[in-house]
């Protein structure tokens, strides 16, 4: 029982280590492609599905940056990690508000949907529909059918 | 008689309360259809003028604006489409940018043109005309022309996926052309697609 044990922690060590690999965050190996891990080896991987189920693991928002392009429109992009093992759908509404905090009115402001791969970065990007825009709000929900 | 007439009425009542609900179509979580439904167009249009407006396209060098008409965009699809539902979008959103002034005087299709324009110059140049104030009828070489034009269609492909399901596939396809040198300034092609059972119907 110890040996078994002790392989049992030796292997899933292996593991941990490997996904631990320090690479160039630019890139993402895609499960299957990259090396095994705790989250996606055959043997982990349901319980480490059931833990991100459990624990509701999803979409991080890490970074929104903000810009004008060279016609004076107000530009962002949202930048998050999906931390669950599977593919998130959600979508997102942009609300563009001028500098008295009034929301501007668009046929553009509309539910977009986002896919984001599982325990993979993700982005977005949005331009405002009019050069009046000087600050938005963001609105997610879960994305159906 | 008396009681088929209680049973007519009775039917026509209950006819009459048969459930109908508005649709929410700020927040509409309603499910997906496999034909072309106004969110379909709301996303192909969101994402068209986004793009046209991030391009820079529409971005006049001397700060004025862009005389924009919308030309022919075609339904190449088997659903009964105005392909209006995404133009019009489109046009709004331009037009409330300050990048583009629409014209009407000319256009691909008649929702395009505004029969007005042809039709008091024609008033102008009859009998009729000697009954209005020539100082308030529009001049010759009055109208100005479009500088842009907006082109394009939406094209449906149906595929077999599986026994039981088809994918369908609707391409959003739309160009922006500079009238004087005939270039393109901007394209872009929006792809939404749909699976489902075989029993639905996509037209």
């Amino acid at each position: 029982m110890k040996k078994f044990l002790l392989m049992m922690f030796f292997t899933v060590s292996v593991f941990v280590f490997c996904g631990c690999t320090p690479s160039d965050k630019r890139v993402n190996a895609a499960v299957g492609v990259k090396s095994d891990n705790v989250a996606n080896n055959i043997l982990t991987r349901p319980f480490y599905g059931a833990y991100s189920l459990l624990a509701g693991e999803g979409i991080d928002i890490k970074d929104v940056k903000t810009w004008r392009n060279d016609a004076g429109f107000m530009e962002l992009q949202v930048s998050g990690r999906n931390r669950a093992v599977y593919t998130k759908q959600f979508e997102y509404r942009v609300e563009w508000l001028n500098d008295k905090g009034v929301r501007i009115e668009a046929q553009q402001t509309v539910w977009l949907r986002v896919s984001a791969k599982a325990m993979s970065d993700f982005s977005f990007t949005a331009t405002a529909p009019s050069k009046d825009a000087v600050d938005f709000k963001i609105n997610t929900r879960k994305a159906k059918g | 008689m008396k009681k088929l007439a209680m049973l007519f009425i009775a039917t026509a009542f209950m006819a009459g309360c048969e459930k109908v609900t508005k649709i929410d179509t700020t927040n509409d979580a309603g499910k997906q259809v496999m034909a072309l439904d106004y969110r379909d167009f709301d996303q192909a249009a969101s994402e068209m003028i986004q793009s046209l407006l991030h391009s820079g396209s529409l971005n006049r060098q001397d700060g004025g604006k862009y005389v924009l008409t919308t030309s022919v965009v075609t339904n190449d699809t088997m659903q009964r489409i105005d392909t209006d539902l995404l133009t019009s979008k489109i046009e709004e959103d331009l037009s409330s940018s300050g990048q583009v002034v629409m014209t009407s005087a000319v256009g691909g299709k008649d929702s395009n043109r505004d029969s007005m324009v042809n039709d008091i110059r024609d008033v102008r140049d009859s009998a009729k005309g000697d009954e209005f104030d020539r100082n308030t009828m529009p001049n010759k070489g009055t109208l100005i022309a479009p500088d842009l034009s907006l082109s394009g269609k939406i094209y449906q492909n149906n595929l077999r996926y599986d026994k039981k399901n088809q994918q369908v596939e609707y391409y959003f396809q739309l160009k922006l052309t500079d009238l004087k040198t005939g270039k393109r300034f901007w394209q872009k092609e929006v792809l939404i697609g749909k699976r489902g059972s075989n029993k639905t119907v996509a037209w």
